[in-house]
């Protein structure tokens, strides 16, 4: 039986999409796939969408094929997620001013009629009213991100092709990260790796990744009948190998 | 189309299918997106080997990415479900503190009954709050399967290759896929190892497909075998 066609192709990005920038970093265990993009920023009516590749590792075309349904799943779940935001924004204005003419109404009355209790409402009146006009704040500042995110529901679309990352600041960044974990006698764990990308490679958005990575709890070692035997391979395997974590997720 | 991928986890006789995690979350958003998006192009990861049938496992594929679609489970949870909930406490404890210390004045008891029912209800009313519908959807077009080769998972099979008992050699697959940070891959192995039979294996760790069927498309040991039920009578 023939065998069925790989479905990842590596090229130049297409002239109509909208790069996803994906970076293949190192970790204290090996790399991982980091994903530095704004999704809000995305426009789904202008073009397609399109992974742009960094990495200065071979990738074989399953891992591809990973990256690539995990950016999609990151995507579309940041979309359902923002898409109710800023939707009817000028209601959800309306509904904000109200609640603060209300409470501002309430705190006059209080004022003019003194009483020991009042003294308590008052002070907890604006709290209360605080998350609406925080819902109102939200919905108008948001109102760009909710309607990019709707957009990319109603016609976005993950292009089955990955492009090669061109661009020249983000290769000499990633050059830069490479190079600083790379030199010898220098511990490669996850604190050193943060400090390298926010202080030498200028890189707040790997900085944050680190972060992210050892605030996690720690997946590889989870408890179970094996777990010595992992934590023991973990141990051993010091040599860094290729693509050790799969991590895609939006900055 | 959406870009789904599916493991072909190699075991001493065949294949163990099984949807990536990212499955679930792209199918649980589907429904929220255009309907011309609704087909599944499926890359099925493979660790290129000579046995490794993909008409077969692509069948086997199809029926693994079902299984995430049905299973589902929920949109993982951000941290902002939380605080809502904390804040629609706070409003419901002020408004009734405000209602019943109103003393029968109206500005209060209104200040009150606005915090209890006004902007939850109206919200509602207006549409403010509305979510995305997110029922199972099933795809709109024939599924594409495709099949890629994977390093890792490559690796792991050469590995285990060398090692003749079956627990020790699963066991041995388990540590390296969670080495290489292959989650699924190492369920399946911890599964195995632990002396299940590839055929009762439970649906969300994934899909038997055996040697023995490997060239005959047709004879496919998926799903398990049920009780016989109108022949047998």
């Amino acid at each position: 039986m023939a065998p069925l066609e790989p479905s990842i192709a590596v090229q130049d990005s297409d002239p109509n999409a909208q790069l996803i920038d994906a970076f293949v970093v190192p970790t204290d265990t090996g790399s991982a796939v980091l994903i530095d993009a704004d999704y809000g920023r995305l426009d789904a009516v202008a073009g397609p969408f399109q992974i742009a590749l960094y990495s200065r590792l071979p990738l074989s075309m399953g891992e591809l094929a990973v990256i690539r349904a995990r950016v999609e799943a990151d995507l579309f779940t940041h979309a359902v997620r923002t898409a109710t935001e800023g939707r009817r924004w000028v209601l959800a204005l309306l509904m904000g001013l109200l609640e603060l003419g209300t409470v501002g109404v309430l705190l006059a009355f209080l004022f003019l009629n003194r009483e020991p209790v009042h003294a308590v409402v008052a002070w907890a009146a604006p709290l209360g009213f605080l998350p609406g006009v925080l819902h109102a704040w939200r919905a108008v500042t948001r109102r760009r991100a909710g309607a990019s995110a709707r957009a990319t529901l109603e016609v976005g679309e993950l292009l089955p092709t990955i492009a090669v990352g061109r661009d020249g600041e983000s290769l000499a960044r990633l050059r830069d990260l490479w190079r600083n974990i790379n030199q010898p006698n220098e511990p490669r764990d996850l604190m050193r790796l943060e400090r390298v990308a926010r202080t030498r490679v200028r890189w707040p958005e790997a900085a944050r990744f680190y972060r992210a990575l050892a605030a996690a709890p720690d997946a590889a070692t989870p408890p179970g009948r094996l777990a010595w035997l992992r934590a023991l391979a973990r141990r051993r395997g010091s040599a860094p190998q290729p693509l050790t974590h799969l991590e895609a997720r939006s900055q | 189309m959406m870009n789904l991928a599916c493991w072909a986890v190699p075991i001493r006789d065949g294949y163990v299918l099984r949807a990536d995690r990212s499955t679930a979350a792209i199918l649980q958003a589907a429904p929220a997106r255009s309907p011309q998006f609704w087909g599944w192009r499926i890359a099925l990861i493979q660790p290129q080997s000579q046995q490794f049938s993909a008409p077969l496992a692509a069948r086997a594929a199809v029926m693994a990415v079902d299984y995430a679609r049905l299973a589902g489970g929920a949109l993982p949870e951000d941290g902002s479900t939380g605080r809502g909930r904390i804040m629609l406490w706070m409003e419901v404890a002020l408004g009734l503190a405000l209602i019943i210390a109103s003393g029968g004045h109206w500005v209060p008891a209104l200040a009150g009954t606005w915090l209890l029912a006004g902007p939850r209800g109206f919200g509602r009313v207006v549409g403010l709050d509305g979510l995305a519908a997110l029922a199972p959807t099933a795809p709109a077009q024939q599924p594409l399967v495709s099949s890629d080769a994977h390093a890792g998972l490559g690796r792991i099979e050469r590995a285990m290759r060398e090692v003749d008992d079956d627990s020790a050699a699963y066991a041995l697959g388990a540590v390296k896929a969670r080495a290489d940070g292959l989650d699924e891959v190492a369920e399946v192995y911890e599964a195995l190892a632990e002396g299940a039979h590839p055929s009762t294996l439970p649906p969300h760790i994934g899909f038997w497909v055996a040697d023995e069927t490997l060239h005959n498309p047709w004879r496919l040991a998926l799903p398990a075998p049920t009780a016989a039920t109108g022949d047998a009578a």
